[in-house]
C-alpha cells in the first residue's frame, strides 16, 4: 500500500516535468479535446465566447436533444432543486440509457435512412422496432449498416433492416443516390454540377462504382406469400460512357476511391439457388454483401467521416460540414482536425453512437447559451454561441404532449394496470421503464402523426420551415383543445386548483418552459387571466395554448 | 435589384381594353374606375402564375408535336393564334391564346429524375440548398405589407416541398389542399375577437421577451407564420362557394376550381402562386392518358390565361406551365413514354416576355435538342429577370452574398421584352 503510493506519486511527479503538451492533450477525455480545438479555431475566443447555459436551458435543451421531449415538471422540479456540482453528467447518463433515447434515435435514424417515405414493402411498425432496438442495444453503426445493406428480406429477422433497399423498390437512381448521401456525406448526383470534365468523369466513376454493387440484385416477389425479397444475379455488369474520354467501359463495383472489387472467376455452378419465376436467386458470390462488408471497412474514411458530422449536426444544429451530404473539395470541414479526431475516436469506440453523443453533450462547445453576448450575430461556424434551432415535428408533439400532461397520465394509468396485472414488479426496473413508455408511444403514435403532416417537409433539411398553415394548426386545432380540457391530473386541472398566482405561474412555467417564471412574466400571467374575469377555465386554456404557440416552446434553444 | 422592364408603365398596367373601357364609360378617369383597376393602377407589384404539370407532361402530346414521324404518336399538330406556330391538337384552347404565349422547345436537364428534375426546374440549380422561384418572388416582390403569403402552393398531395432555403421562412411556400377551407382555418367555440386579440398580444409579448438578446430570423419567420394564418383567417371568403359562371368557364372538377382560386388569390395580392396538375407520370396508356389530363387542362388554362388578360393582369403577371421534364420520344410496350429530362419544352408568358415567340427546336424526332440548348438555370435568369430581378445579383444573408441565379448560366435574352 504503501509503496503503491509513493509509486504513483513518483510517477505523478515525473509526468509533470517530462510530458510534452501533445502527450497531455491526448489524456484529456474527448470532450475537453472538442472545446479546446473549437477555441483554437477562432482569435481571442475566451472573450467572444459566450458563458455556458442555465440550469434549466441546459435541461430542456438536453432532454430534447437526448429524449426528443422536454422534461416532465416533476423531472424539472427534481434537477433545478439539485445542488450536486455533477448534476449535468450525471442526467446525461441517465437519459442516454432511458426508453426515450431509443425513441427519440429511432425518430432521427427513421428521417435520415427514409426522408419519410411511405412504407411499400416492408411495414413502418417492423422497421421502427428495428431502429428502436438497435438503438436501445446500442448496436455500433458499423453493424447496424451491415444489417440494413445486406439483408435480403427474405426471413422475418432480415426483413426490418432489408427497408431500406427494398421500400426505394431498388430503384437505381435512389439507390445509389441515397447510399452516397447517408452512409457516405456525397450527393453523387450533383456529378454534372462541375464544369471540369476531368472532375466530372472521378464522380461518375464513384457513382457508377456504387450502383455496380448493387445492380445484379433485384426485387423478388414470392408468388405464394406474394411477399418482395431481395435476388441477386450471379452475372452482369455496369457500363458507363465516360463524360471525359466519351468511351463506354465496364465498371467494377469501387467505394469511392477505393480499389475496384474484381469479381472471384464465374464458378461452374454459381448460385447456391438458382433464379427462376419461383425462386429467389442466391448466388455464391454476392456484390451486394461486398458492399456491406467494404462500406464500413476503414480505408473507406467517408463512411466514419459521414456519421460523426451527422451526429455533430444532430446535436449542434449544424455540421461540420454543411450541408451534411456534401462532403467535397470546395466545401471543406470547419474544423477539420476535429471532424478526424472525433471520427477516429468514433472508430476505435466500435462506432459506438451512444460514447461519441455522451462526449458531444459533456463538451462546452454544447452547453454554450444561445444568447448573444452583443447586436452582432456570431458567425455559427465559430461555435461561440448555442444555435437555436427548430424542434422536429416529433419532437413538437411529444414535447406538447408531455407540456399539457397528456402523457403523463397515461404513465401513470400504464403503471397502475402494469401494477394490478403483476404486484410485485419492480417499478424502478429499466425493463418497467422501457414497457411503460413503449405504451406510451402506441398510444400518442396518431397524434404524432397529425403533427407530422402538419410539421414535416418531404426532405430533412434542417432549415425551419413556419408556414402559416402550422400556425393556423397550433392556433385552432380542435386536437389540443382535447388535451386542454381539465382531467386527472394534466396541466389543465392541476393550474385550476391552485389560487396563488405565483404558484400557478411557476407550474406554467415549469411545465411548459421547464423554467422559473420572472416577477414580471407572472404579473403578466395575472393580467392575463384577470382579462378573463369569470371565465377562469377558458383563460386557463388559452393561455396554455398562447405559451404552447410561443417562440420559446417551438425552438431548441 | 430590380431592372426596370418597363411594364410597369401606366398604359402597360391597365391593358388597353380596360383602359378604353374606362376612358369611355367616364370622362376623364380617376375617381370613377371601377374599385379593380384603381387598385391595379396603384399597384407597382409585379406576380408569378406557375402551372405545375406533375410527372411530366409529354412534350409530343403539348408544345412540340411531331405527327407523321418515328416516335410522334398519333396526334396531329394544329395551327395556333400565332401565324406558323403548331402545337398538339390535345390543346385546342390554349392554341387560340398562343399569342400571349412563347414556347422554348430546347430544355434539357440531363436527369429523368423526378425530384431532381424538378428542384432543377424551381430553384436554377441541379443541387444544394437554393430557394424555389415562388420565394425569391415573395421575397423579392412583395410589398412590405403584403395582403397574403407571398408564395401559395395549391396542390392536393403530398408534403410541403421545403422552399425558402436560407430566405426567411415566411417566403416559403404555404400550401393550399385544393380549394377547400383550409385546416383549422376556422375554429370551433368560444373565442371571439377580443379573445383572439388578446392572446395574439400575450404571444407577441412572449417573443418580444424571448428575442432580446437572442438570433432573431428564427423567431421573427415564426411571427410572421401567425401573421399569414391572420391574413387567411380575415379572407375566408376566397374559399367560399364559388360562382357559377366561372365554374362553367373552368370547369367544375377539382383543377378548374384550383384555377378559380388561383386567379383570386394573385387578384387579392399573393406574389407567387403555383397550382399544380397532378397526373403526367404516364409510363404506361400515355396517349389515353395525355387526352384527358389536357382536355382537363386546355380549357381551364385558357380560360385563366383570358381572363389574366382581360383583367389587365398579365402585363405585371409572369405566367409559367412547365413540368420536371418531359417524355421519351420512345413508347415502350405499355404504349407509354418514360422519363425524359434532355429535350422538352415548357410555356411562358406574361409580365416581361416576348409573346408568341418559339426559342430552340429539337431534331426532327423530337430525340435530341436541335440548337438553343437551355437547362434550369437558363430557365431560372429568365423567369427572374421577367420580373424584374436581376438575376445575377446576390442575395445578402447573414453578412454573407450568395449569387442569385448559377453563375455559370444566363437568361435567354432573345425571349425578355
Amino acid at each position: 500500500m504503501y509503496c503503491r503510493v509513493t509509486i504513483r506519486i513518483v510517477l505523478g511527479v515525473m509526468f509533470c516535468f517530462c510530458v510534452d503538451p501533445l502527450y497531455t492533450q491526448e489524456l484529456l477525455p474527448l470532450h475537453a479535446k472538442i472545446d479546446q480545438s473549437v477555441a483554437d479555431a477562432v482569435s481571442e475566443f475566451e472573450r467572444r465566447a459566450g458563458p455556458l447555459t442555465t440550469d434549466s436551458a441546459f435541461l430542456r435543451r438536453i432532454y430534447l436533444d437526448l429524449t426528443g421531449t422536454i422534461p416532465t415538471v416533476t423531472e424539472a422540479r427534481a434537477f433545478l432543486d439539485n445542488n450536486n456540482e455533477d448534476k449535468r453528467a450525471a442526467i446525461i447518463d441517465r437519459l442516454l440509457m432511458s426508453p426515450r433515447f431509443s425513441r427519440h434515435m429511432q425518430h432521427e435514424f427513421d428521417v435520415m435512412l427514409m426522408q419519410r417515405r411511405p412504407a411499400k414493402y416492408v411495414t413502418l411498425s417492423l422497421w421502427q422496432t428495428f431502429l428502436f432496438e438497435a438503438f436501445r442495444n446500442n448496436l455500433g453503426w458499423d453493424e447496424m449498416t451491415r444489417q440494413i445493406l445486406s439483408a435480403d428480406g427474405a426471413n422475418p429477422e432480415n426483413r426490418p433492416p432489408a427497408r431500406f433497399l427494398l421500400d426505394r423498390d431498388l430503384n437505381p437512381q435512389d439507390t445509389t443516390r441515397d447510399i452516397g448521401r447517408v452512409f457516405l456525406g456525397r450527393d453523387l448526383q450533383c456529378a454534372q454540377c462541375h464544369d471540369h470534365p476531368h472532375f466530372e468523369d472521378y464522380l461518375q466513376r464513384h457513382y457508377f462504382g456504387i450502383s455496380a454493387f448493387f445492380s445484379r440484385s433485384y426485387i423478388f416477389k414470392d408468388p405464394n406469400s406474394k411477399e418482395a425479397s431481395l435476388g441477386e444475379k450471379a452475372d452482369g455488369v455496369v457500363k458507363f460512357t465516360s463524360v471525359f474520354t466519351s468511351q463506354e467501359s465496364e465498371i467494377s463495383p469501387r467505394l469511392l476511391d477505393l480499389p475496384e472489387i474484381i469479381d472471384p472467376p464465374l464458378e461452374e455452378e454459381p448460385y447456391i439457388t438458382k433464379p427462376d419465376d419461383q425462386t429467389r436467386g442466391i448466388p455464391k458470390y454476392s456484390r451486394r454483401q461486398q458492399l456491406a462488408e467494404t462500406i464500413v471497412k476503414q480505408e473507406n474514411s467517408a463512411f466514419q467521416l459521414n456519421i460523426t458530422n451527422r451526429i455533430w449536426a444532430m446535436l449542434m444544429g449544424r455540421g461540420l460540414v454543411e450541408p451534411v451530404d456534401m462532403f467535397h473539395q470546395d466545401n471543406p470541414p470547419t474544423h477539420p482536425k476535429l471532424l478526424e479526431l472525433l471520427s477516429n475516436d468514433l472508430r476505435q469506440h466500435q462506432f459506438d453512437m451512444r460514447y461519441l453523443i455522451r462526449e458531444l453533450v459533456l463538451s462546452h462547445t454544447y452547453q454554450r447559451s444561445s444568447r448573444l453576448m452583443s447586436d452582432v450575430e456570431p458567425p455559427a461556424e465559430e461555435l461561440v454561441a448555442g444555435q437555436i434551432r427548430p424542434l422536429t415535428p416529433e419532437q413538437l408533439g411529444f414535447s406538447m404532449l408531455e407540456a399539457v400532461g397528456h402523457i403523463e397520465n397515461i404513465r401513470l394509468a400504464t403503471t397502475t394496470k402494469l401494477l394490478e396485472e403483476q404486484p410485485q414488479r419492480d417499478t424502478t426496473s429499466v425493463a418497467f421503464a422501457f414497457e411503460v413508455e413503449q405504451t406510451i408511444n402506441g398510444e400518442v403514435q396518431p397524434h404524432i402523426d397529425a403533427f407530422v403532416n402538419t410539421f414535416a417537409s418531404n426532405n430533412e433539411s434542417r432549415q425551419f420551415d413556419a408556414t402559416a398553415n402550422q400556425a393556423l394548426f397550433l392556433m385552432n386545432s380542435p386536437l389540443l383543445d382535447v388535451w386542454l380540457q381539465p382531467s386527472k391530473n394534466n396541466l389543465v386541472a392541476r393550474l385550476q386548483s391552485i389560487h396563488d398566482i405565483a404558484a400557478l405561474s411557476d407550474e406554467l412555467y415549469m411545465s411548459i418552459f421547464s423554467r422559473h417564471p420572472n416577477e414580471f412574466e407572472a404579473s403578466a400571467v395575472q393580467h392575463f387571466l384577470n382579462s378573463f374575469a369569470d371565465k377562469r377555465v377558458q383563460g386557463l386554456q388559452e393561455l396554455t395554448r398562447t405559451l404552447l404557440c410561443s417562440a420559446e416552446f417551438r425552438l431548441n434553444h | 435589384m430590380k431592372r426596370n422592364l418597363g411594364c410597369n408603365i401606366l398604359d402597360h398596367m391597365v391593358s388597353r381594353r380596360h383602359f378604353l373601357m374606362g376612358a369611355t364609360a367616364t370622362a376623364g378617369f380617376g375617381p370613377l374606375l371601377p374599385p379593380r383597376l384603381m387598385a391595379e393602377m396603384k399597384r407597382d407589384q409585379k406576380q408569378i402564375l406557375q402551372v405545375y404539370l406533375q410527372g411530366g407532361v409529354s412534350q409530343f402530346e403539348s408544345w412540340d408535336p411531331k405527327p407523321g414521324t418515328e416516335f410522334g404518336g398519333p396526334f396531329r399538330a394544329i395551327p395556333t393564334s400565332v401565324p406558323g406556330m403548331h402545337i398538339s391538337e390535345l390543346l385546342p384552347y390554349t392554341a387560340e391564346k398562343m399569342h400571349l404565349l412563347s414556347i422554348i422547345r430546347s430544355v434539357n436537364l440531363k436527369t429523368d429524375d423526378h425530384g431532381l428534375g424538378r428542384l432543377f426546374m424551381e430553384k436554377g440549380r441541379r443541387t444544394g440548398d437554393f430557394p424555389y422561384v415562388g420565394a425569391i418572388a415573395s421575397k423579392y416582390l412583395s410589398a412590405e405589407k403584403n395582403p397574403l403569403p407571398g408564395y401559395i402552393h395549391i396542390s392536393t398531395r403530398g408534403l410541403t416541398d421545403h422552399t425558402a432555403a436560407f430566405l426567411e421562412a415566411q417566403h416559403g411556400q404555404m400550401k393550399l389542399e385544393g380549394f377547400q377551407v383550409p385546416a383549422n382555418l376556422l375554429r370551433d367555440g368560444q373565442r371571439d375577437e377580443a379573445t383572439y386579440n388578446r392572446v395574439n398580444d400575450f404571444r407577441l409579448q412572449l417573443n418580444r421577451q424571448f428575442k432580446l438578446d437572442r438570433a432573431k430570423s428564427l423567431i421573427d419567420s415564426y411571427d410572421a407564420s401567425f401573421e399569414q394564418a391572420a391574413q387567411l383567417m380575415e379572407r375566408q371568403h376566397l374559399f367560399e362557394k364559388q360562382n357559377d359562371y366561372d365554374l362553367i368557364r373552368y370547369g367544375s372538377h377539382p383543377f378548374g376550381r384550383n384555377c378559380i382560386l388561383a386567379r383570386t388569390l394573385l387578384e387579392e395580392g399573393a406574389t407567387c402562386v403555383k397550382v399544380t396538375h397532378h397526373g403526367y407520370d404516364t409510363h404506361a396508356e400515355n396517349f389515353n392518358f395525355h387526352l384527358e389530363q389536357l382536355e382537363e387542362f386546355d380549357q381551364t388554362f385558357a380560360t385563366l390565361l383570358g381572363d389574366l388578360e382581360d383583367r389587365g393582369m398579365l402585363d405585371h403577371t409572369l405566367v409559367m406551365v412547365y413540368s420536371e421534364f418531359g417524355r421519351t420520344p420512345k413508347i415502350n410496350h405499355k404504349y407509354g413514354r418514360d422519363h425524359w429530362g434532355s429535350s422538352f419544352s415548357l410555356a411562358l408568358g406574361g409580365c416581361g416576355i416576348q409573346p408568341g415567340a418559339t426559342i430552340g427546336s429539337t431534331n426532327e424526332k423530337g430525340t435530341e435538342v436541335a440548337n438553343r440548348e437551355v437547362d434550369g438555370g437558363h430557365l431560372f435568369h429568365t423567369y427572374l429577370r421577367a420580373v424584374g430581378i436581376n438575376s445575377s445579383d446576390n442575395h445578402a444573408i447573414e453578412g454573407k452574398t450568395i449569387p442569385i441565379g448559377d453563375p455559370a448560366a444566363t437568361p435567354i435574352e432573345e425571349l425578355l421584352a
